[in-house]
């Protein structure tokens, strides 16, 4: 399959925009479906069904002022949303979302790249996006926004242990680091959210602490920290940290979509590939605004035991127990 | 399927006895009842080093030809199989020294501290006892060494090396409460750092230049290459030297001893300077002599420089020290400068030299820092010459033993130490460097000064006429003092190897001999 | 065209590389610096996916970049201290000597790197497809260096329990006896004021 860099470059261009678009609407159905869980009717004044709400938020964003505190170190204050955006959109670039097609003579393969090493990349990725929250936090030069930072970087760190660890079996079971081969490996055996039931629960659990998320959203706990590592910015920095965390819980549910649910596959997948990739996406992406609207927040102590005393050595053992199940048979 | 290397188990055990050790004592930690934790630990650590000792002899004994073992990460031969014996033996004394201190936060009776409250008792009494976890600690310093002697490639070299490093950075910073004993871990952990990245660097230089991490390899290499003259390789070779000068505290890359042997708890001392300066000398015998025998010319000379600097930084340096241990601290600095002299000398009759005198080195120094913590113990306040008053009427056992290491320090005859640098001597002039021998006699007629400065110390004043403080006054006013029974049954332990390699001169030196004989000279 | 990104790519993260190093060691703040040195890894990992080390390019971004020096930066920006100023007063003859020292090992490296570089470390490397990836990495790892994965991780296990010990200590107390610089040996000058470097509770930043 050797194809054009050109080609790269559209697919990318087209990737970006499609993750960005599913961003701005994520917010709306978030607040639409939190509302109507809540019985209220949630945004509607802009266009119908308040479809049209991204777009007055965006223009809403760009034109507020971009508030600065005068203690702020500039450099990295501007920094840190682009960094965490930044990273949070490069992830994508691994994630394969078909089978690959001939258009037009040309061979279109289905993923933006594919290195042997996209597991690890991803997490990398992530843990560098961490970079953002912290400096952001620190560059503020506020009580809340530094407090909120720690927590973040605290919690990130932790969960990210029990996160790596919960796609080891999946790695185990399909012998490859690669997202490419472990869709195929799915393919040809089983989507792993069968064998690998565990490592899901596990996974999708540090999932939504990795991307601070309810009931993990302790980093922007408003009742103490006024909003956390973002209090100090407005403007369309503050929303690049939203979408930052937007992009990284879609990122994520991608992963998910594609370590444990078979990634494109599914009836007439030839064609219809990328369409089941979304639908199983939107699918997660539903069960995260879900547990949002279902849980109350931790406690921070109650956070940090939860991650270190159960999820890790869950996380350990199914790890563990998938690699002797896999010596055995 | 890939094919796994076949583990040689037995020339693994010494380690694995050690390793072992140290996780029970870990468990035990957490396990047993609180009252018996410390002596649980540290008669499972003790057992562990004996059974190190007896294993390594039982490899000692078994092992006839050298062999690369594990995919050729570690040696096993007779040198290997000795020091790791010299390793176990200074962990054995190590233990009995430490027995009935407690490690942690708390005070130990022997020593002040520096945060008290108003009313005089440690501030916040509540502090966690980690006396288990300091035996463990122990042991897995010890397993760390006894690799490290054994190791055969550049790799295994550096890990072993940051293994039992860490662990002594641990036991130097242990008693958390006295601000001289975290600086002694602070200090040492990034003096220490600073050696490992030279040694890193050293080995990231020498593998550019050969492409082989094994020592007998790279000297393969340099050989079927012509690579004799390379920079880059010679700049690595620098770098490994300077590295293992840093552990060994071979001047000029001594300058964190005397703090951290000052500072750290005196058992953690006594170990340090006996074994970690055994294996950093052990193992630059071995990598100098078998993976750069091209760069004799070089590599003796620098050693030889760097010998008469630790003899004379450390000779001249402990002249002027009032307090012990600040002093056996700038006397193992020369000590080392002694010791560096028989790997200098790079012959055959080295390597014995520097296997021999390692043995009563190592008694002595462990018996000398044993009875300054018996003395630490009773006053409660770092050991000087003046407090050391008396001591010898005081505790006659004790007093007498630390003549007899004085005397071995020195060289003097009766004690293992003359032996010693009889050979290292023999060793220099056999390459025929008097110079060499010249300095390291200078050097022994200097610190006859302040080893005999001890024993005047001891002996010279009664304890009567003097203002002793704590317990020892009332020793002195004819009280008994506090009776650590193990503590001096290791220093007659010492005693009896600092004066028994005097007398069996003949099997200690046939031992270092056939352990020697492993290597390439 | 393959070959000049390839140059353009080596140069900037070689002169990033140095930069950042430099960078480390001459910031006053420590959070800087320790953000130098996070973009010290990074060139580095940059270097070494030229080298085609993927999965050490992607490791070292993982652990060291990702994980070991978020602990720093999190350390750092608790204890505060951002206008703490290591040169005041300017460098000492040590640290004259020291970048003497440095400079001199600098060029002695350059010199044979350079002398070295018209032989054989301009040929092209002859390396598989294989090279550098999980798969021939994890080989390793199981026959010819055994015993050095192995090891790392009881030094791991050490440092690990170290920590716990040391920590576990110092949280017992938020010792704030800062008058007395009295130590055990008494001879030399005042221990360092490792209590000192510990906030007051209440105000754990700045």
């Amino acid at each position: 399959m050797n194809e054009p860099w050109w080609i790269d470059g559209i697919k990318s261009v087209v990737i970006v925009n499609l993750v960005l678009l599913t961003f701005a609407y994520m917010t709306l159905v978030e607040r639409k479906v939190m509302a109507r869980m809540q019985l209220r009717y949630g945004p509607n004044r802009a266009g119908p069904f308040g479809l049209l709400q991204p777009m007055a938020d965006l223009v809403k964003l760009i034109r507020k002022e971009s508030f600065f505190p005068a203690n702020a170190v500039d450099t990295l204050y501007i920094a840190a949303p682009v960094v965490s955006a930044v990273t949070a959109l490069t992830a994508f670039a691994v994630i394969p979302f078909g089978p690959g097609w001939e258009i037009f003579g040309y061979d279109v393969s289905g993923y933006v790249v594919n290195v042997p090493i996209a597991l690890i990349l991803l997490f990398a990725l992530g843990s560098l996006g961490i970079y953002g929250f912290i400096i952001g936090g620190w560059a503020s030069e506020s009580k809340y926004s530094l407090l909120g930072s720690m927590r973040t970087c605290a919690q990130l760190v932790s969960y990210e242990v029990s996160l790596a660890l919960s796609v080891l079996g999946v790695v185990i079971m399909s012998g490859s680091l690669s997202l490419v081969d472990i869709v195929d490996k799915q393919n040809e055996t089983m989507w792993f959210f069968v064998p690998q039931f565990v490592g899901l629960i596990t996974f999708f659990i540090a999932g939504i602490a990795e991307t601070n998320r309810a009931p993990f959203d302790l980093p922007e706990a408003e009742q103490e920290l006024v909003a956390g590592y973002h209090t100090e910015y407005s403007g369309m920095r503050f929303g690049l940290f939203q979408m930052a965390e937007y992009i990284n819980m879609i990122t994520l549910s991608a992963l998910c979509v594609t370590l444990f649910f078979g990634g494109w596959h599914g009836w007439n997948d030839d064609v219809l590939g990328p369409l089941w990739f979304i639908l199983k996406l939107l699918i997660i992406l539903f069960v995260f605004i879900w547990m949002r609207a279902t849980l109350p927040r931790l406690r921070y102590d109650q956070l940090m035991a939860f991650g270190w005393k159960i999820l890790l050595p869950a996380a350990t053992l199914n790890a563990l127990l998938t690699a002797l199940l896999v010596v055995a048979l | 399927m890939i094919d796994k290397p076949s583990v040689d188990w037995f020339a693994l055990s010494p380690v694995l006895a050690l390793l072992g050790a140290s996780g029970i004592a870990l468990l035990g930690a957490v396990l047993m009842p609180r009252r018996v934790r410390g002596p649980f630990a540290a008669t499972v650590v003790a057992l562990g080093f004996a059974g190190a000792l007896t294993a390594a002899a039982l490899v000692y004994a078994f092992t006839d030809e050298a062999t690369s073992i594990v995919a050729d990460a570690v040696r096993r031969d007779r040198f290997a199989a000795l020091a790791q014996m010299i390793v176990a033996g200074c962990g054995l004394l190590a233990v009995g020294i430490s027995y009935g201190g407690r490690r942690g936060g708390r005070v130990e009776a022997g020593e002040r501290s520096d945060r008290r409250t108003a009313s005089g008792g440690p501030l916040f009494g509540q502090v966690a006892d980690v006396t288990s976890e300091y035996y463990a600690l122990l042991a897995a310093a010890g397993a760390g060494m006894a690799f490290l002697v054994s190791a055969n490639n550049l790799m295994t070299l550096f890990l072993a090396l940051e293994w039992f490093s860490i662990a002594l950075y641990i036991l130097c910073a242990i008693d958390v409460d006295r601000i001289a004993s975290l600086e002694a871990g602070l200090k040492y952990l990034i003096i220490g750092s600073f050696g490992s990245g030279a040694l890193l660097f050293g080995s990231a230089l020498v593998y550019g230049a050969t492409g082989e991490l094994g020592f007998a390899e790279i000297a393969r290499v340099q050989a079927a290459q012509g690579l004799a003259d390379d920079p880059l390789l010679l700049a690595g070779l620098a770098m490994i030297i300077t590295g293992l000068a840093f552990k060994a505290s071979a001047a000029p890359f001594h300058m964190w001893t005397p703090d951290v042997y000052e500072g750290a708890p005196t058992p953690v001392t006594a170990f340090m300077s006996a074994a970690t300066k055994a294996t950093a000398l052990l193992l630059m015998l071995r990598l100098l002599t078998t993976a750069f025998p091209e760069q004799e010319d070089l590599w003796t000379i620098a050693v030889a420089v760097i010998a008469c600097a630790s003899l004379a930084i450390g000779n001249l340096a402990a002249l002027v020290q009032r307090n012990v241990k600040r002093m056996l601290a700038y006397s193992s600095i020369s000590h080392a400068g002694f010791m560096l002299i028989p790997i200098a000398a790079n012959n055959a009759l080295g390597g014995r030299a520097l296997l021999f005198y390692l043995i009563p080195y190592a008694a002595m120094s462990l018996g000398a820092f044993a009875v300054v913590a018996a003395r630490e113990r009773e006053l409660g306040e770092p050991v000087t010459l003046d407090n050391l008053s008396g001591f010898g009427w005081e505790r006659p056992l004790l007093g007498i033993a630390m003549w007899v290491f004085m005397l071995g320090f020195a060289g003097l005859p009766l004690t293992g130490g003359f032996w010693g640098k009889f050979l290292a001597f023999s060793a220099a002039q056999d390459r025929g460097w008097t110079w060499l021998v010249i300095a390291g006699v200078a050097a022994t007629v200097v610190s006859l000064y302040y080893y005999l400065a001890v024993v005047r110390a001891m002996y010279m004043r009664s304890g009567a006429e003097l203002q002793l403080s704590g317990t020892a006054s009332s020793v002195a006013a004819g009280g008994s003092p506090p009776r650590e029974a193990l503590l001096s049954l290791s220093v007659v332990a010492a005693l009896i190897v600092t004066v028994g390699t005097f007398f069996a001169v003949d099997p200690v030196t046939e031992l270092a001999r056939d352990a020697a004989a492993s290597l390439p000279f | 065209m393959g070959n000049f990104l390839v140059w353009v790519v080596w140069v900037a993260a070689a002169f990033a590389c140095l930069g950042s190093a430099v960078a480390v060691i001459t910031f006053a703040n420590p959070f800087y610096s320790a953000l130098a040195l996070v973009g010290n890894l990074g060139s580095l990992a940059v270097l070494y996916l030229l080298l085609s080390a993927e999965f050490v390019a992607a490791a070292q971004m993982l652990v060291y970049a990702g994980a070991v020096m978020v602990m720093f930066l999190f350390v750092i920006a608790y204890l505060g201290g951002r206008a703490e100023t290591p040169w005041a007063g300017g460098p000492g003859w040590q640290a004259v000597a020291a970048v003497g020292a440095a400079g001199a090992l600098l060029v002695e490296i350059v010199v044979a790197v350079g002398l070295k570089a018209g032989g054989r470390l301009s040929e092209e490397a002859d390396v598989d497809a294989f090279f550098g990836g999980p798969h021939e990495i994890g080989r390793l790892f199981l026959t010819d260096h055994l015993l050095a994965f192995e090891i790392t991780s009881i030094v791991l296990l050490i440092a690990a329990i170290g920590g716990v010990i040391l920590g576990s200590n110092a949280r017992s107390g938020p010792e704030s006896t800062g008058g007395s610089p009295a130590r055990a040996g008494g001879t030399r000058s005042p221990a360092p004021s490792i209590s000192a470097a510990q906030p007051p509770e209440g105000e754990a930043a700045r």
